[in-house]
């Protein structure tokens, strides 16, 4: 026993200096083979992602100036009027994932986290953000407005 | 009795005698003075807010439909449950305190250097421990602060250059904050955090068992003192100063617990916990990638700082350049750090 304790610290020939490298490669390729698994087991499950028409009420509920803000189940959207057609947002700030507010009196949307402020048409004014709002695709029929969304949760599909 | 200590010595076979020796460790005499006490602070702190956290999990419940109302009946229903919460939150706040007092102290008689470069990168490991355990503690609260606090947090982490986005998945446990998102931060908090942060201290206070106390630079004194009894008495009287502190602040000010949480509204006026203000005030003035990328750059630089210092010294001996360097960016995170307070 002493001898072979010896031998795996201090190898005195070529034989016992593969036997190290070869047990050592199997210890190192079983545990990490086993971490690799408990890492695959943390990662979660990502529901593809797919485009679903959520209701958003009624056209007559958004004011003419400004903007009207609903939580739908996918996400907070800005919905707004321009020549009598509708027109929707997400309203995420594109920066850091706040949900951007209409502030009536300057007539922009502002970002409370970090400052970030869009125009009327969803476009960066100033702060860090530096793409646009997300615009949204928007349906109307039987006098009820669809927003058109991306979702992750499979029951909504 | 000397039976009984026969008894525990066959049974524990250790010398008392080495282990007395090794409790009156010669310290140099600058350690006297109570700027150099404060290594020992955060690691007291620690100690309650351990316990208190065992005592507020009795009653926390990790889940974003109870969440809130847990710490709700916690703060205002379980008897003493302001208390126990108070001095967690309280003792979270001052632990930060003490790990910054004791940064800026090591940083300015420059302890960190050569051979004890290896502690300085242990000790800011273990400050960015601290932090993750302050976002992660505000974090289960489930107010709005907490709800958007791990939003952008968990955001941030998403901008990092190629892991981001699947580290960012990985933690939340999902593409957005989600139940998942709750329990992870919960298990960080009260399992991986403590287990890497006692794991760091252990070996923090090893690497300065194994070099000795850093002198400091120019002090010509050779005397010293022993660590038992006199400089641990030092520790206890600011242990009980501390918690003579806590328990009054806890009295004057119970805890509170803001508005709950409501996903896709962001209220008004938000922001991180004063800590968070430097990098807070940065992310505001620079563009998403340039935030990042310089606060990486920042914590890279603070755990290279004894190389970065070493360099510096080998290009202009004798200028004294680290101070400048330090005290430019230790005087930029304050500024920062002002400017979001009262500014805004």
């Amino acid at each position: 026993m002493e001898d072979l304790a010896l031998s795996a610290i201090a190898p005195r020939s070529r034989r016992d200096f593969m036997a190290n490298i070869i047990m050592g490669a199997g210890t190192v390729l079983g545990l990490g083979s086993l971490a690799y698994r408990f890492l695959e087991y943390l990662y979660p499950v990502v529901p593809p992602i797919k485009l679903v028409e959520v209701p958003a009420g009624k056209p007559d509920d958004i004011p003419a100036e400004g903007a009207r803000l609903v939580q739908l189940p996918t996400g907070p959207v800005l919905l707004e009027k321009a020549d009598n057609e509708v027109h929707a947002f997400s309203a995420v700030c594109t920066h850091l994932g706040c949900t951007v507010q209409w502030r009536p009196e300057e007539k922009k949307f502002v970002c409370p986290c970090h400052q970030g402020i869009y125009d009327f048409a969803g476009n960066v004014l100033s702060g860090p953000p530096l793409r646009p709002l997300e615009k949204l695709e928007v349906k109307v029929r039987d006098e009820q407005v669809f927003v058109l969304m991306k979702s992750l949760k499979e029951e909504q599909g | 009795m000397r039976r009984l200590t026969r008894w525990i010595e066959e049974r524990i076979p250790v010398d008392s005698e080495v282990v007395r020796e090794q409790l009156r460790e010669p310290l140099p005499v600058h350690m006297k003075s109570w700027i150099f006490c404060l290594g020992g602070t955060p690691a007291m702190l620690f100690g309650i807010l351990g316990i208190t956290g065992i005592l507020l999990t009795f009653y926390y419940v990790p889940s974003p439909a109870q969440a809130y109302a847990s710490v709700s009946n916690i703060t205002f229903k379980v008897r003493m449950g302001w208390f126990v919460r108070g001095i967690h939150q309280g003792a979270s706040q001052l632990m930060i305190v003490t790990v910054l007092l004791h940064m800026i102290r090591v940083f300015f008689t420059r302890a960190y250097r050569k051979p004890r470069e290896l502690n300085w990168m242990l000790g800011v490991a273990l400050f960015l421990i601290t932090l993750t355990f302050a976002f992660t503690g505000y974090s289960l609260v489930y107010d709005q602060l907490s709800y958007w606090a791990t939003t952008v947090g968990t955001n941030m982490i998403a901008a990092v250059p190629l892991i981001g986005q699947p580290l960012l998945i990985l933690l939340r446990g999902g593409p957005d904050v989600n139940p998942n998102t709750l329990s992870r931060f919960y298990d960080f908090h009260i399992g991986v955090l403590p287990m890497m942060m006692t794991l760091f201290i252990v070996a923090h206070l090893a690497l300065v068992r194994l070099h000795g106390v850093a002198p400091l630079p120019g002090d010509p004194r050779r005397e010293t003192y022993p660590f038992f009894p006199d400089h641990m008495l030092r520790e206890v009287i600011i242990g009980l100063l501390i918690l003579i502190g806590l328990v009054n602040f806890v009295m004057f000010f119970p805890p509170t617990i803001g508005e709950q949480a409501t996903p896709g509204n962001t209220p008004g006026h938000i922001r991180p916990e004063w800590y968070f203000f430097p990098t807070y005030r940065w992310l505001k003035l620079t563009s998403l990638s340039i935030g990042i990328w310089g606060s990486i750059l920042f914590v890279a630089g603070l755990f290279l700082w004894p190389f970065i210092d070493a360099a510096l010294e080998r290009i202009a001996p004798q200028r004294h350049l680290w101070m400048f360097v330090g005290t430019a960016f230790f005087l930029m995170t304050i500024v920062f750090m002002l400017w979001e307070a009262f500014v805004g």
